[in-house]
């Protein structure tokens, strides 16, 4: 009896053990860019090329994350990131719960067919969409009701939404975005589990189907949305080639300025890694402060096929 | 009789309510996604001219694949290179995430920070800040690699001293440099598996406990619960996996059609010959998912259930 007490013990020792050496050295690898990021932007360059020195500076100067801020632009790319690419993810945070409580709670005969439209949307690189939604953006009349009536009275009218928040704003609105079609499975699935009881009893009440949504679903989804949230946050914030290839320079976002200074050649790498690192320093704190209530709704989320 | 026209009253309600709540979004995929998919299909058999004023195309039917498959002299090797690497990073990424998600679900003290550090790849590998890391400026060579592909990791793979602890192993040199590709490839693919590990971990959380429980008053082992409870119900979940990294590893730039094709839109101005290269590639991907993982999912099936 005690012998096995003590073998049970030495095993879970172990199995413990063997856990957080196998963590620790996965998780080395997790933070070791940014381990190597912050000591190169605290370097000179003479620390650079001097190969007794491995992670700890001898010199710190905050000259490349001043130079960084300079080429960044900081404070008006910044403003884009926000008013463009941050505000299109909020509204995917909103119509995609939309788009998603219709796939999960109604039925009618093409339902499976579209939801396999979603699916697949997945699976389309942006490149290939981009240059026919350039054009399409540049003279914005996806119906021709603009081009009918400039053939009528002989105008040149001409709605061009090139270099505005519409370009990302519009397909986010209408839930074909950014990634779109994952966070309307992430929510699908949700919705799914969720006792139809919930809105059956707001029917009795006199409920019609949006106010169901709007006053009983939505308040118990928060785990839905606390991730969907921040994952819409961070590809938003990531997001590089519909920005490059819709906003010129005065609307540039965070994720096109780092592009351009990591393209520089004649610049130090301790200011790209300045760069870099003042680039993912807000994303990060806003994980970090979500990241209880992430972890937790990952939890509970239990996305299944 | 009377109720029955009442439900048929409802399945209507239930209908139009989601045909609604789906409607912008049908909206949006036509505007947004279809019409630009075909635009782009009909730009693959096309010449297309960028000019002044708007885009001058004439139909050349199949001459810009022919082009790319006898001309060409990159675009074979890199199509056969990217599926090949396909085959085996997608599998890997599987089993990676698959363990890390089995071992991060587990009970433990600090499995929150070790979540959190395990979600950073995520964070960072989404963006532009990976370019950074990955690029070589300088003569200094990248932080990380990318792209399994690459043998440059032996030459210049200070960085994760793998090369230097097995040399002091005294193995035969073929040997330590199979060894340390591979320990490299891990460090890779271990920023490709952030979402993986979520998805694994959510889909964990879904396996009621009872059966394990059942399976302990069986006297199972840990090994036989993992491939007869674990695996099993994982199936949906893995096969979710499974498709989620075929399909950003076939978009993500660090696969050379895509990174090539990207170049030659945003370098040389061209739009035929990359949607060309691109919709090729994605046949090709299609039918090798096809021959390879819906047999193998058949046979899981016929297996468990």
């Amino acid at each position: 009896m005690d012998r096995k007490k003590i073998l049970k013990k030495t095993t879970s020792v172990l199995g413990s053990v063997a856990r957080w050496v196998f963590l620790i050295s996965v998780g080395y690898i997790a933070l070791y860019p940014i381990f190597v990021m912050i000591s190169n932007s605290l370097m000179t360059m003479d620390d650079v090329l001097d190969q007794s020195v491995v992670y700890v500076p001898k010199t710190i100067t905050f000259e490349n994350f001043q130079t960084a801020f300079e080429r960044l632009d900081f404070y008006n790319s910044l403003k884009s990131t926000l008013l463009i690419p941050i505000l299109s993810g909020m509204i995917e945070v909103v119509t995609c719960a939309i788009t998603a409580y219709g796939f999960a709670r109604f039925n009618f005969r093409e339902k499976n067919f579209l939801f396999g439209l979603v699916i697949a949307t997945i699976a389309v690189p942006s490149t290939l969409l981009m240059i026919p939604q350039y054009t399409g953006f540049y003279n914005f009349d996806p119906l021709k009701i603009i081009a009918m009536f400039n053939k009528l009275t002989g105008q040149n009218l001409q709605i061009n939404f090139l270099n505005t928040g519409f370009t990302m704003w519009l397909p986010s609105l209408f839930s074909v975005g950014l990634r779109s079609g994952v966070f309307i499975f992430i929510y699908r699935q949700f919705f799914k589990g969720l006792p139809k009881e919930f809105e059956e009893a707001a029917y009795v009440d006199g409920a019609n189907p949006l106010t169901a949504f709007v006053k009983v679903i939505v308040p118990s989804s928060t785990v839905p949305i606390v991730t969907v949230t921040v994952f819409s946050l961070v590809w938003h914030w990531n997001e590089y080639y519909t920005t490059n290839m819709f906003l010129a320079e005065s609307n540039r976002p965070l994720a096109v300025m780092l592009k351009i200074i990591a393209g520089d050649t004649k610049l130090a790498n301790g200011v790209r890694m300045a760069g870099a690192l003042i680039f993912i320093i807000p994303v990060l704190t806003v994980y970090l402060i979500l990241q209880r209530k992430f972890i937790k709704s990952i939890d509970k989320v239990g996305i299944v096929g | 009789m009377k109720s029955n026209k009442k439900r048929r009253g409802i399945e209507t309600m239930s209908r139009r309510a989601g045909r609604l709540f789906i409607l912008p979004w049908e909206i949006g995929m036509v505007f947004f996604v279809i019409v630009p998919l075909f635009i782009s299909v009909a730009y693959a058999f096309c010449e297309v001219n960028f000019k002044v004023g708007g885009i001058d195309y004439h139909f050349v039917f199949l001459d810009n694949f022919k082009y790319l498959l006898k001309e060409d002299p990159y675009y074979t090797d890199t199509l056969v290179s990217s599926l090949t690497s396909l085959l085996y990073t997608v599998p890997i990424i599987v089993a990676v995430s698959l363990i890390l998600g089995i071992v991060l679900n587990q009970k433990f003290k600090g499995r929150i920070i070790m979540r959190a550090i395990f979600f950073l790849p995520v964070i960072i590998a989404a963006g532009v800040v990976l370019d950074i890391l990955t690029t070589q400026i300088n003569g200094q060579p990248p932080i990380i690699q990318l792209g399994s592909t690459s043998t440059t990791m032996s030459d210049g793979g200070g960085y994760l001293d793998a090369t230097a602890l097995l040399n002091g192993l005294r193995l035969p040199e073929a040997v330590t440099g199979m060894m340390s590709k591979y320990i490299t490839m891990i460090f890779n693919l271990l920023w490709r598996s952030g979402i993986q590990i979520i998805l694994f971990i959510s889909g964990l959380q879904t396996i009621p406990d009872s059966l394990y429980e059942v399976s302990k008053i069986e006297g199972a082992s840990k090994w036989e619960e993992f491939w007869m409870i674990t695996f099993p119900m994982l199936r949906d979940v893995t096969l979710l996996v499974t498709v989620f990294t075929v399909l950003e590893e076939m978009v993500s730039t660090s696969n050379e059609v895509m990174s090539n094709a990207q170049s030659m839109i945003s370098g040389q101005q061209r739009y035929d010959m990359p949607t060309a290269m691109i919709w090729f590639y994605f046949l090709c991907v299609l039918v090798m998912c096809g021959i390879l993982l819906v047999p193998l999912f058949r046979s899981f099936k016929r297996k468990w259930d």
